[in-house]
C-alpha cells in the first residue's frame, strides 16, 4: 500500500512529460551531438520539416525549429548510414561571454554526388542557454551555423 | 488491488492532462484586431500631418480658388515619392529622415520606405503595412507544395506552392481577409488581390521591363501554373525590389536595381564601391529601420519599425544576466517574402515570433555580447562582423544612403504603385508597442 502511494505520490509531481529541459550533466559536447542528430534528421531541408526524424519527442533538450533556405533549394550532399558513424573530435569554446561554441566532427559519408564511401571534417557552431526558464523553452541552446554539407541519415532521407 | 489500478489510471489520466502544457515557445500572443491601431484623425496628435498636407494643397491649388496643374502634380508626386536627393539642386542627400532607434512618429529610411512601398503594392493597400504576423498567426489553409506539379517541376528542384483554394487562402490570410472584409477595397484604379493573392515563390523572380517597371502581378517560377491565380515573390527577389523602388544602388557603379541573391548581397558588402556597409551597433542603437539581416544562402529580411529595447538588451543588463536574452524578447518588425505560416509571401512579421532558426540565434548572440559590453559601461560599436559566436555567413547591413554616389537619380516602379502612392504610413513609422 504504501508503495502504491508512493508510487502515486511520485508520478502526480513528476517533471511535465512534454516540457524541454538542460540537465546540469550535460556537456557542450553533448549538446553538440544533439544537434548534429537534428542536422542528420534534415533540420535544413524543406521537405524534412513534419519528418518522424524531427520529432520533438525525440529530443528532450533541443527546440526542433525547422530551418530551410527560403533563397536556395538545399539538396542533400551526403548520405550517412547511421548515427554511430559521427564522431565529435573536438568542442572549442569560442566566446566565453556568449557561451558560443564549435563543434568539429568527423562523419562517414556516402557522397550523393559520386556515390563514394568517405569521412568527412565539418563543424556546427551553436551556443548555450544558462537559466533553467530557457532550458524549459529551448532546451540546451541554439545552433547559429550549420554544417557547410547537408548530411542526412539514410532512414531520415525525404521520401 | 482493484481500487488501487482504478486509482492509478485515473491518475495516469489526469496526469496526461495536467501534463499537457503548451511548449510556452509555442504560446499565442495576442493577435487580434484592434480598431485602435489605426490613427484617429481627429486625434490632436496627427494636427501637424494634417497642417502639412493643407499647406501642400493650397500651393498646389493657389489657395484653394484653382484646379492643380499636371505640371504642378508631377512635381510633387515626384518630390513625395522619388529618392531622397531630386528635391536638391546640390545633389546632396538631406538627412531629412531619421535612422535614430525607438521614438514613434519618425520619418524612416529610405530603403524602409522602400520595402513598405513593395509590401503594399503586393497588396494593393496601406492596410497591408498596418498587419503584422506574430506567433498566434495560423497557417495559411488551401496551399500546397511539391517538388512538382504534372510535368512542372521547381526552380533548381525547388519547391512549388499550388494554391487550390482562394477562398480559403484568403480566409486563412491575416492580411487578406481583413481586406476581403473591407467595402472600400480594392480603392480606385488599384488589383484587388483577393483574387489573386502573394504569395512565397521560391524562384519567382521579378526584373524591370524596358520602361523601367517592374511586374509583380504574376506567379513566376515558384507558383505552379496550375495553381489558381497568384503574385508570386521569394525572399532576395523582394529585397531587390525595395531597394530599387527607391534608387539605392548596390554599388557606386551598378544601375538603380540589381537583382541581389543573399549570397551576391553579402559578397557584395566587401567590394570596392559597394553602398553596403556592416551596420554599426551600440546597446542603446542596436538596429534601425532599413537594416537587412542576410544569412547567406538562407534568407534576407529587411527591419521595418524598431521599438524600445529592440534586442532585450536593457532589460537583461539591468538585471545582470545576458544570457537571458531571446528571440522572443525582440521588439522590432521586419518585412519580407517568405516562407513563413505556410508560405505567406509578402508580409510584415514581429520578429518575437521566432524562437529560434540560425538568423535569429545569431541576432542573439549579437544581442548578448552587447548587453555585455553595457554592464561593463563599454561603449564601442560593433558589428556582426566584430564578434565572436557570430557565423560569417550572417550579415545585417545598413545601405550608404548619405552617400549621393550610392542613390540613382532614377528609380525603378513597382506595378501597381500608383494604388498605395499615397500612403501616409509608407514613410512614417508608427507607434510601435511590445505586445505583454
Amino acid at each position: 500500500m504504501k508503495k502504491s502511494l508512493s508510487l502515486i505520490i511520485g508520478i502526480l509531481f513528476s517533471a511535465n512529460a512534454f516540457a524541454l529541459s538542460c540537465p546540469s550533466s550535460k556537456t557542450p559536447k553533448d549538446v553538440a551531438m544533439d544537434m548534429i542528430r537534428a542536422e542528420l534528421g534534415g533540420i535544413v531541408l524543406e521537405e524534412n520539416a513534419e519528418s518522424d526524424c524531427l520529432d520533438q519527442k525525440k529530443f528532450p533538450h533541443l527546440l526542433i525549429q525547422s530551418d530551410f533556405s527560403n533563397d536556395e533549394a538545399t539538396k542533400v550532399d551526403a548520405v550517412v548510414k547511421h548515427l554511430e558513424d559521427v564522431k565529435i573530435i573536438k568542442v572549442e569554446l569560442t566566446s566565453k561571454e556568449t557561451h558560443s561554441y564549435k563543434a568539429i566532427f568527423e562523419v562517414k559519408i556516402k557522397d550523393e554526388k559520386t556515390g563514394i564511401y568517405a569521412t568527412t571534417t565539418d563543424k556546427i557552431r551553436f551556443f548555450l542557454y544558462t537559466d533553467k526558464e530557457n532550458h524549459k523553452v529551448f532546451g540546451c541552446g541554439g545552433v547559429t551555423e550549420h554544417p557547410s554539407k547537408v548530411m542526412v541519415l539514410k532512414s531520415c532521407l525525404p521520401k | 488491488m482493484r481500487v488501487i489500478s482504478r486509482t492509478l489510471f485515473v491518475v495516469f489520466l489526469l496526469m496526461f492532462t495536467i501534463s499537457c502544457k503548451e511548449n510556452p515557445a509555442n504560446n499565442t500572443l495576442t493577435g487580434e484586431y484592434n480598431p485602435d491601431d489605426y490613427k484617429d484623425e481627429a486625434n490632436p496628435e496627427y494636427e501637424p500631418e494634417e497642417d502639412t498636407w493643407l499647406n501642400e494643397a493650397r500651393d498646389l491649388t493657389q489657395d484653394f480658388t484653382e484646379f492643380p496643374t499636371s505640371d504642378g502634380m508631377n512635381r510633387y508626386i515626384e518630390n513625395a515619392t522619388g529618392p531622397p536627393n531630386n528635391p536638391c539642386p546640390d545633389g546632396m542627400i538631406p538627412d531629412s529622415w531619421d535612422n535614430s532607434v525607438g521614438p514613434t512618429g519618425k520619418e524612416l529610411s529610405p530603403a524602409a520606405v522602400g520595402v513598405r512601398r513593395v509590401l503594399a503594392s503586393f497588396y494593393q493597400s496601406c492596410k497591408a503595412i498596418d498587419i503584422t504576423l506574430d506567433a498566434s498567426t495560423p497557417n495559411l489553409k488551401g496551399v500546397v507544395k511539391a517538388k512538382s506539379f504534372g510535368g512542372q517541376k521547381g526552380v533548381s528542384g525547388g519547391y512549388l506552392r499550388k494554391i487550390t483554394d482562394t477562398n480559403a487562402f484568403v480566409n486563412s490570410h491575416a492580411v487578406l481577409k481583413r481586406l476581403k472584409g473591407d467595402s472600400s477595397y480594392p480603392g480606385k484604379s488599384c488589383k484587388d488581390m483577393t483574387k489573386m493573392p502573394p504569395i512565397y515563390g521560391y524562384g519567382s523572380r521579378a526584373y524591370p521591363n524596358k520602361s523601367g517597371t517592374v511586374k509583380i502581378f504574376k506567379k513566376g517560377g515558384g507558383v505552379a501554373s496550375g495553381s489558381q491565380p497568384a503574385a508570386g515573390i521569394d525572399c532576395s527577389a523582394f529585397i531587390s525590389m525595395a531597394l530599387g523602388s527607391q534608387g539605392l544602388k548596390i554599388n557606386k557603379s551598378s544601375g538603380p536595381f540589381t537583382d541581389i541573391t543573399t549570397r551576391s548581397f553579402h559578397s557584395q558588402i566587401n567590394r570596392s564601391g559597394s553602398c553596403l556597409k556592416k551596420a554599426t551597433m551600440t546597446p542603446e542603437a542596436p538596429v534601425k529601420s532599413g537594416d537587412i539581416i542576410n544569412v547567406a544562402g538562407s534568407h534576407m529580411v529587411m527591419i521595418d519599425s524598431v521599438g524600445e529595447d529592440p534586442l532585450g538588451i536593457e532589460k537583461a543588463a539591468a538585471a545582470g544576466n545576458c544570457n537571458s536574452i531571446t528571440p522572443k524578447k525582440f521588439n522590432f518588425t521586419y518585412i519580407h517574402s517568405g516562407a513563413i505560416k505556410g508560405s505567406y509571401g509578402p508580409s510584415r512579421v514581429k520578429a518575437n515570433l521566432h524562437s529560434g532558426g540560425s538568423m535569429w540565434n545569431n541576432l542573439r548572440v549579437m544581442a548578448v555580447k552587447m548587453c555585455q559590453n553595457k554592464i561593463k559601461n563599454d561603449g564601442s560599436p560593433v558589428n556582426s562582423g566584430s564578434i565572436r559566436g557570430v557565423a560569417s555567413k550572417f550579415t545585417i547591413t545598413r545601405h550608404q544612403t548619405s552617400d549621393p554616389k550610392c542613390v540613382s537619380d532614377k528609380r525603378i516602379k513597382i506595378e501597381g504603385e500608383e494604388c498605395i502612392n499615397k500612403c501616409s504610413n509608407l514613410s512614417m513609422d508608427e507607434k510601435y508597442e511590445e505586445e505583454s
